[in-house]
């Protein structure tokens, strides 16, 4: 009996098209247009060459030393693009492609050095501290000859100033840091959430007060719980395959990285399909009768919860757990995102353990509550089903 | 005017649908706002400054305390925990965009002249990386400089011997034209937001209006009404236009409640022009959409759809600066692209004389375009439409 319920309950929820759109095809739109917005992100803030314009003027040819601290950094070193990549141009071409935007600043000798820029920036700050450091070496040669009154003034004898690296890179995570996988993560975890849509069919069609479909299932002689139960078994598994395919489309298609625990990640989609389904089933069950309204309460709690896990603006996820932790950890979204930052960046296990022992007891709860508001409910008389939800 | 009422009545029963849209964007810029309001133009040069996570494992030295005390000139010391899940979340999320660790022992290896290697950690090859190497790897070197040059100077006085040493600038001169107040990027965003929020509002308001007239048994009740389909149909039109002029006046009572006189500058009202614009082309975008749609369940699928992917690909909700080349040579069949590239060309527009101004006439000239295309497709649907109904 059982599998017949669950079989037709299966047949009946593949055939809503309007909760199918939500739970599957807009999430695969909208990461599109994630993936449109985001494929120049991070090229916009690695380092590109400072574009300087040098005054080609008298000055300039007699100062030999400068030249060469110029031609040094303009130089292509290892991967990295040149610090400065210089333009030699007469004074009027300068203005003029400062003007353009063509360059970042200008370096002119007057015969001191001298910085002409349009505003403060980035660029602006790397040119001119090449040039603070052009001047400040001097000035460390001339306070240590000054100080070594024994050595030639020519400074020969000095040890010359040392042009050494003392930086190396240490990764922190297991891989690179990328804001924008925050965005997919939460996407994911928004679509999961809409799994809540199902959850709202479900008990709709098993309430004989909410449809009229759920009226005439009531009369039939199988055990109310046992409909309840074949119903959201139904509504999971198709969640989880939305899901799936969602996340099949991300790597596949759009290369998003979600690093390389495919067991885990399939987990997370399994815990967070049940997580949303379940709110579903108990907002359905806690507001009676008006659809509109579980709908918006729906819609409204899915936006609040992704959004809170950083969908519209990925630092809002950690500035929420930095602010209010605790608000971090009972929003099912944010612990959804979380799970699969954890998996992506952190090295041990123990935070993606804790976002799925913390969805699984949320959906526990939920599925709880939701029994004990659909449950024993009798009718004496249903005055209005309306047909048409 | 029957049409008319009936127009405000629906608009009236979908208002909490519609007011969900525009909280939405109350939201957004109230948080644009709190973000930082318009700034005086740049005169006087300032260091661009990194985030940094300065992490001290062994005790703070004369020498790491002076190194930490340079960087301030080129960085905002943040505070983060020093565990490392907190710092690893830290610059995940961009809260730091440069962890410096000095390791223990560092200080007596670099006073005895011993190799020394100072652990970072940011992301490859950005700016911040590159500009803090450049300047920490200043610091160290000009004091091996010194270490090496006069044997036995104590760490006191190398210390101050080099932030002296460091504290020599190069002149910088500004080059800013825009003597008057810079309105900032704060304004421009709110007007690309508006796009958002005005094309969700009007798809989904007219959108309705549209699909409760055209349903077929109303429709041809009201065709054979004794008002003529001539004054149907200015009645409806009248009804989509005030619709539409309204929320373009909402928008603009908001901006006037949040930027107050910054309004009145004259790139600004350029922009409510430009919004003016805006609005008609939504507008028709609306019309064509509410007059191919059957069912309400499709239209707030096509209202999401249609406003998210615009502003995604046009720049609305990331600047068009960061787009890649493909996506905006695309992104210009939308007219949103066009709205959003008025707004961010204006404001950084020096004087606007009748030359500089006529590109701009371009953009809207391109979004009026493209809005008397779509509606010319929608007209044509409706006249299919009615002709079907009528075999």
């Amino acid at each position: 009996m059982f599998t017949h319920v669950f079989k037709y309950r299966l047949k009946c929820l593949l055939r809503d098209k309007v909760v199918l759109f939500w739970t599957i095809l807009f999430p695969i739109v909208l990461s599109t247009l994630f993936f449109t917005a985001f494929s120049n992100l991070n090229n916009a803030v690695s380092f590109t060459s400072a574009k300087v314009a040098v005054v080609d003027n008298e000055a300039y040819r007699n100062n030999k030393p400068f030249q060469e601290a110029l031609v040094s950094v303009s130089e292509k070193r290892d991967e990295q693009e040149p610090l400065l990549s210089v333009e030699l141009v007469s004074s009027d071409e300068a203005e003029t492609l400062l003007e353009q935007g063509k360059v970042h600043g200008i370096i002119l000798l007057d015969p001191d050095i001298k910085l002409v820029v349009k505003q403060s920036g980035m660029h602006q700050s790397i040119i001119k501290s090449f040039l603070d450091q052009y001047r400040q070496i001097s000035a460390s040669y001339g306070t240590v000859i000054l100080r070594n009154f024994d050595i030639p003034a020519n400074g020969d004898t000095l040890t010359r100033f040392p042009a050494d690296d003392y930086l190396t890179e240490l990764p922190l995570g297991k891989n690179k840091t990328d804001n924008t996988v925050t965005y997919y993560y939460a996407l994911l975890a928004m679509a999961s959430l809409y799994g809540a849509f199902w959850g709202l069919r479900v008990i709709g069609e098993v309430q004989a007060d909410q449809s009229a479909n759920g009226a005439r299932i009531n009369l039939a002689p199988v055990h109310k719980m046992k409909t309840l139960l074949a119903g959201i078994l139904a509504a999971w598994i198709i969640q989880f395959v939305e899901l799936s395919l969602l996340l099949l489309y991300m790597i596949l298609v759009l290369k998003v990285p979600f690093g390389n625990q495919a067991g885990y990640i399939l987990l997370t989609c399994l815990v967070g399909a049940l997580a949303g389904l379940t709110l579903g089933t108990l907002v359905s069950g806690l507001v009676k009768r008006n659809l509109g309204l579980k709908i918006g309460v729906l819609i409204g709690l899915s936006m609040l919860m992704s959004g809170l896990a950083g969908l519209y603006f990925a630092p809002f996820k950690y500035i929420v757990i930095k602010a209010v932790p605790m608000l971090a950890y009972i929003n099912p979204a944010n612990l959804i995102t979380d799970a699969l930052y954890a998996l992506y960046y952190y090295d041990t296990y123990h935070r993606f353990a804790l976002n799925i022992a913390l969805l699984l007891a949320f959906s526990a709860v939920f599925l709880l509550l939701t029994y004990l508001t659909v449950r024993r409910d009798r009718y004496a008389s249903i005055p209005s089903i309306q047909e048409d939800n | 005017m029957p049409v008319f009422r009936a127009y405000r009545r629906i608009i009236k029963k979908n208002l909490s649908q519609l007011l969900i849209y525009l909280a939405v964007f109350i939201g957004l810029a109230a948080s644009l706002l709190s973000s930082g309001a318009a700034t005086p133009a740049d005169t006087v040069f300032s260091d661009a400054k990194v985030k940094l996570a300065f992490v001290d494992e062994a005790d703070s030295s004369i020498l790491t305390e002076g190194l930490k005390a340079y960087l301030e000139r080129y960085a905002n010391m943040v505070d983060v925990k020093h565990d490392r899940t907190s710092l690893q979340d830290a610059l995940f999320f961009e809260d730091v965009d440069y962890i410096l660790r000095i390791p223990s022992g560092f200080t007596e290896d670099f006073m005895a002249g011993r190799p020394i290697e100072l652990e970072k950690t940011s992301r490859p090859a950005s700016f911040s990386s590159v500009y803090l190497d450049m300047n920490i790897n200043k610091f160290l070197n000009t004091a091996r400089f010194y270490l090496a040059n006069i044997p036995g100077i104590s760490q006191q006085e190398l210390v101050a011997q080099v932030i002296d040493d460091l504290s020599v600038e190069t002149a910088v001169e500004i080059r800013s034209k825009v003597e008057d107040i810079n309105v900032g990027d704060n304004i421009t965003s709110f007007f690309n937001y508006m796009s958002y929020v005005l094309l969700s509002l009007l798809i989904l308001g007219i959108g309705t209006f549209m699909m409760v007239f055209n349903q077929k048994d109303l429709r041809s009740r009201t065709l054979c009404s004794s008002v003529p389909l001539r004054q149907q149909n200015m009645q409806i039109l009248w009804g989509n236009l005030i619709y539409a002029v309204v929320c373009w006046m909402v928008m603009m009572i908001l901006g006037f409640v949040m930027y107050g006189r910054t309004m009145l500058a004259k790139p600004v009202m350029l922009m409510a022009l430009n919004a003016f614009v805006f609005t008609l082309v939504a507008l028709s975008i609306s019309f064509m959409v509410g007059s191919t749609l059957n069912s309400r369940n499709a239209l707030s699928a096509v209202t999401n759809v249609v406003s998210l992917g615009m502003c995604f690909t046009c720049g609305v909700f990331v600047p068009q600066f960061m787009l890649g080349e493909k996506v905006l040579a695309f992104a210009q069949i939308f007219p949103v692209y066009w709205y959003v590239r008025f707004n961010n060309e204006i404001i950084n527009l020096g004087s606007i004389a009748l030359e500089t101004f006529k590109p701009f006439l371009g953009y809207m000239g391109m979004q009026l375009g493209i809005g008397v295309a779509i509606l010319a497709v929608a007209l044509v649907i409706i006249k299919q439409k009615r002709q079907t109904w009528e075999a």
